[in-house]
């Protein structure tokens, strides 16, 4: 939650990022490693079948947030 | 003895080619909602902003908003925020919109009803109500909500609330709220149309913190679905039509009616897909269309009632389908189309209930298939699967987590958070996916099952506004 000076709190901020810590494992299970192992077959290299796939997942949310933003207008108005 | 990695290897060779298969049937149906999303979301949302003024230039229909409940506990408040939206509207112009703007309340509760008067009496723009009496019936025996709306119809038909000209029905669900920006688009979009059902997109950010983390994660996935329904409205084939933010011309749904019977004894359960269904048989698809403007709803409190939700949805449909397909009407459409309309929808459903099997094996085997996929890379083995299957999986699990993270990310941007909470809230979504997958779907597996042994009644239990009325849900077992 907000601090009273508007600000998150750093239990929020820390709550946020282990958050993401663990969407960003989902991820990798259902995104980053099948696209790894699909990588491999090409790139015979461990270091780089993950860069690709880090690399490509990224893309991938950035073009759906490119989108979102094309479409998103919020109605409610800021907080 | 068998060892456990031969126990593990024969349960990934059983299991493995069954759910990659169930996977890529569900993949081929979410892939239908991306296309959309990708290609076509410019036409999902109207994001220019329309003002009074603008709309004073235009030659504007009469527009009733109708809201049609049951009365039960709690959804008194959340019909009351909903009216109050409109309201405010009404008072950037009380001459202007009072002249074609108004709102019915359509209950079977009288005392909610005369709560609703009380609070309006003295509003902008007209606030009617109308008590459903209890001994209502219609001509052909209708149930559940498509009663209500069918007594709503036949006293628009004796002139009740009678508008002279061309005049819309907004259909809300008992929470649904349009805020004044996006009536105002609504309204220059009714002023143009030439269609007669239109749909819009529905986000669920309304009391978004009181529901479970799991039902906030259901939730996510209805807004992706969204923009098929824009596809599925823009090519008028109705293999989907939701019941709130459906606007419908008062002439077409006076001609029409709900008065949609029963199946072999039992109420219909899914009135709008039955609706939805009767008008393209009798009018064909060129009445459908997409209006672009949003709505905002509430999820369900708890796991339970978004279960029975589910259920009810998928019920009926199955409902929906069995009677469209002995309708003459229905038969008497070309075989493409009706072939297309009875499997499509049948495909849909299938792809919802296999969810929950493909789910719950997922448990099972993802943790092997990912763990000996991460060996294979690390140790330069030969791959478990094929690299095109692995590439296929990698698409199927980005538009799996993908829709999640666009719906989570539209029903948060009007939640009331701020910046950390709304990135907490996506992320949130995204992490428990897997397990509120599994809820959901396992809703529309019951209800097959269900069917298909044979059952066939359904009751109308609204799905509770309130979080009390959600906990004596639950201690009731409704």
């Amino acid at each position: 939650m907000p601090t009273a000076g508007g600000r998150a709190s750093l239990r929020t901020r820390l709550l946020c990022i282990a958050l993401l810590f663990t969407a960003a494992v989902m991820a990798s299970v259902f995104i980053a490693v099948p696209l790894a192992a699909a990588l491999h077959v090409v790139l015979y290299q461990l270091l780089l079948d993950v860069i690709f796939a880090t690399a490509i997942t990224a893309e991938l949310a950035l073009i759906v947030v490119f989108i979102i933003l094309k479409t998103e207008k919020r109605v409610l108005g800021a907080p | 003895m068998i060892a456990v990695p031969d126990m593990i290897d024969s349960a990934l060779m059983t299991l493995g080619p069954f759910l990659f298969m169930a996977v890529s049937v569900i993949g081929v149906r979410m892939a239908g909602y991306w296309l959309s999303f990708i290609f076509f979301s410019g036409r999902f949302r109207r994001r220019e902003a329309v003002t009074t003024t603008e709309l004073r230039g235009l030659d504007v229909p009469f527009v009733k908003i109708q809201i049609t409940t049951r009365g039960s506990d709690g959804s008194t408040g959340v019909i009351l925020r909903g009216i109050r939206n409109v309201v405010e509207l009404g008072r950037e112009d009380p001459a202007f919109y009072s002249c074609f703007l108004s709102v019915e309340v359509v209950t079977e509760s009288a005392d909610q009803a005369e709560t609703v008067r009380s609070v309006f009496q003295d509003a902008p723009i007209a606030v009617h109500t109308l008590v459903i009496p209890v001994n209502y019936e219609t001509p052909a025996g209708t149930g559940l909500k498509a009663r209500g709306l069918h007594y709503a119809v036949e006293n628009r038909r004796g002139l009740w609330n009678r508008k002279p000209g061309r005049t819309f029905i907004v259909h809300y669900d008992e929470e649904s709220v349009m805020v004044p920006d996006e009536l105002r688009k609504l309204v220059k979009v009714l002023s143009t149309t030439k269609k007669k059902v239109l749909e819009g997109p529905i986000y669920y950010p309304l009391e978004y913190l009181r529901a479970s983390v799991l039902c906030r994660s259901m939730e996510a996935n209805r807004p992706m679905g969204c923009y098929e329904c824009r596809h599925v409205m823009e090519s008028g084939v109705p293999l989907h039509l939701h019941g709130s933010n459906l606007v419908v011309d008062e002439a077409l749904e006076n001609e029409l009616g709900w008065d949609i019977g029963s199946l072999d004894g039992r109420p219909f359960i899914a009135e709008d897909y039955v609706f939805g269904m009767n008008a393209f048989t009798k009018y064909g698809r060129g009445i459908f269309d997409w209006h672009g403007c949003l709505m905002l709803e509430q999820p369900p409190f708890s796991v339970h009632s978004a279960f029975k939700q589910r259920y009810r949805w998928i019920f009926g449909v199955l409902q929906g389908i069995t009677a469209a397909a002995r309708s003459p009407r229905f038969r008497a459409l070309p075989l493409w189309t009706r072939t297309g309309l009875l499997w499509g929808t049948r495909f849909r459903i299938a792809t919802f209930a296999l969810g929950a099997v493909v789910g719950t094996l997922s448990l099972l085997v993802v943790p092997i298939f990912v763990g000996r996929a991460l060996a294979a890379l690390i140790l330069d083995e030969p791959p478990l699967i094929p690299g095109a299957a692995s590439l296929w999986l990698a698409v199927i699990g980005s538009m799996w987590l993908g829709s999640v993270f666009v719906g989570a990310w539209h029903n948060v941007a009007d939640a009331g958070l701020d910046r950390w909470s709304r990135t907490s809230e996506i992320a949130r979504a995204v992490a428990v996916a897997p397990i509120s997958g599994i809820c959901e779907s396992s809703a529309a597996l019951v209800a097959v099952a269900g069917w298909m042994s044979g059952k066939r009644g359904v009751e109308w239990i609204p799905t509770p506004k309130t979080k009390q009325a959600d906990l004596a849900s639950i201690r009731n077992g409704d």
